[in-house]
């Protein structure tokens, strides 16, 4: 299983969302990447399950968020 | 009922799903109506019905719209929080009913005590809009060309109906009439151009690279864009003051030859601009309100093709109910998926089902009928414009009427679906703080 991290903070949108789907796709079945981004990238979740991802987010007292993306099959 | 409560930063999700479904409401009303009196666009285009019909579309429909992204969108754009975000319940109301009145007004036979009310109520929900917008990018600068074109697309909005507003005051009273003159043009250059068009260029450019996960590339197309929609509206400006001014008639025609111009090119940059973002797409496959988005740029050079013919009307109308209305429209089921989705499912707490899939929230066989629809029905209008033809315009009518009756239906089902499904928790979808 591999494990990637993306820092996302500072981008401007749709730039983090782009970047996370193109990691995600370049992942197997199972390989977890988590991404650093400067709030709860909240269009990016739907599309997660579109691509077959779980996730968890977790919120962090600066307003940014960590989300951790578990990739499954579409 | 209890509410779906934000999840971006936005305003509650009530005000842009009500805005959202409204403007959806809207548009099927005003092809019922257009089915009933079609001579609005066979016959002449100043008449009361016409230019009922053209507020109907312009008001509620297309900025009833705008008016109900940007409860949400600066603040995803902006990377913050919107600003003053209960002033949607004074704004979103009040540009309702004055553009209800203002709609009534011109169809009434261009009452003056309704248009001015209308009118007014427009223009001071509009620029509260505008003013919040303002708000929100003074907290957070907008740092792309895109997310600025959008903050001056609004403010070119507030502009348009300001100037509707003196036009009507123009028209009434010839105190007013002599001091402004009669700004027809720059009130529809600045509305079509600098709030619709820009909009769907800055709006369109994050959105398109978001729907079709497009790689960035360079943005100089969307800074020329922006800056030639400057000059249009400067030219058209220029254009309606050089009368009043008493400079030479020449001046007048040259600034809108030269308006004209730039409008073509702003257009011709889209139209690439558009193309070049699909080749660096990442996503093959486009779903089907993202193509409707990506036709609305065919109607671009058939309003080009419309003022090489003389006719300008018509090409007012490929851009408005082709361009404008097709982008609008394929923008409308795809941001109201993902708002309804985000707003009842984004950062679920517990564990249980999971939630649904975006395409699960929408009927896919209504797609090829709403655009199908939409387009015939813009097509039809064109032709009944340019030929007088009341065959094209019942065609165009039974059309639209079918296009967004089909729209409206995906609508409400995006919307009853997600209230349906909200409170079955997702599985795979933990926030934590």
């Amino acid at each position: 299983m591999r494990e990637v991290f993306l820092d996302n903070r500072g981008l401007q949108p749709p730039e983090p969302m782009i970047r996370t789907l193109s990691q995600l796709e370049e992942l197997s079945m199972g390989d977890v990447l988590t991404i650093h981004n400067d709030r709860v990238p909240v269009y990016l979740l739907p599309q997660l399950l579109d691509e077959g991802a779980a996730y968890q987010v977790e919120e962090l007292p600066d307003g940014s968020a960590k989300v951790r993306i578990v990739k499954g099959s579409p | 009922m209890t509410l779906p409560r934000a999840a971006s930063g936005g305003a509650h999700p009530l005000l842009p799903v009500s805005a959202l479904v409204g403007g959806a409401l809207a548009l099927v009303a005003g092809a019922a109506w257009l089915l009933a009196e079609p001579q609005a666009i066979s016959g002449f285009v100043g008449s009361p019905g016409s230019v009922a019909l053209t507020h109907l579309f312009t008001l509620l429909f297309v900025t009833l719209i705008y008016l109900g992204t940007l409860q949400q969108l600066p603040a995803v754009l902006l990377v913050t929080d919107l600003e003053w975000r209960a002033s949607g319940w004074v704004t979103v109301p009040l540009f309702v009913s004055g553009a209800v009145l203002l709609v009534w007004g011109f169809a009434s036979g261009f009452r003056p005590i309704a248009l001015a009310a209308g009118g007014g109520a427009v223009v001071v929900a509009l620029g509260i809009a505008a003013a919040q917008v303002l708000a929100t990018a003074r907290k957070s600068p907008p740092k792309d060309p895109a997310s600025r074109g959008l903050v001056t697309a609004v403010c070119y909005m507030f502009l348009a109906v300001t100037l509707g507003l003196l036009l009507a005051g123009a028209r009434s009273s010839p105190l007013v009439a002599t001091a402004v003159g009669y700004p027809a043009t720059l009130h529809q250059t600045t509305g079509i151009i600098g709030a619709f068009m820009l909009g769907i260029v800055a709006s369109g450019h994050k959105l398109l690279s978001m729907f079709a996960l497009s790689k960035g590339g360079p943005l100089w197309r969307v800074r020329a864009a922006i800056a030639l929609t400057h000059g249009v509206v400067a030219l058209s400006a220029l254009a309606a003051v050089a009368p009043l001014a008493g400079w030479p008639p020449t001046l007048s025609r040259i600034a809108s030859d030269a308006a004209i111009l730039l409008v073509s090119f702003v257009a011709a940059m889209q139209f690439i601009e558009v193309g070049a973002l699909l080749r660096r797409r990442l996503r093959r496959r486009l779903e089907a309100p993202v193509e409707r988005y990506v036709l609305a740029h065919a109607f671009l050079p058939l309003a080009g093709v419309m003022f090489a013919v003389g006719s300008q009307t018509a090409a007012a109308v490929a851009l408005l109910l082709g361009f404008v209305g097709l982008a609008v429209s394929g923008m409308l089921v795809k941001i109201l998926s993902f708002l309804t989705w985000t707003s009842a499912f984004g950062a679920a707490r517990d564990a249980a089902a999971p939630p649904p899939l975006l395409k699960d929230l929408s009927r896919a066989w209504l797609e090829p009928v709403i655009t199908a629809g939409l387009t015939l029905g813009a097509l039809a209008a064109t032709l009944a414009i340019l030929t007088g033809s009341l065959l094209a315009a019942r065609l165009a009518a039974s059309a639209l009427l079918v296009g967004s009756s089909a729209q409206l239906l995906q609508v409400l089902t995006v919307v009853m679906r997600t209230l349906g499904r909200q409170w079955r928790p997702a599985s795979t979808a933990v926030t934590t703080k």
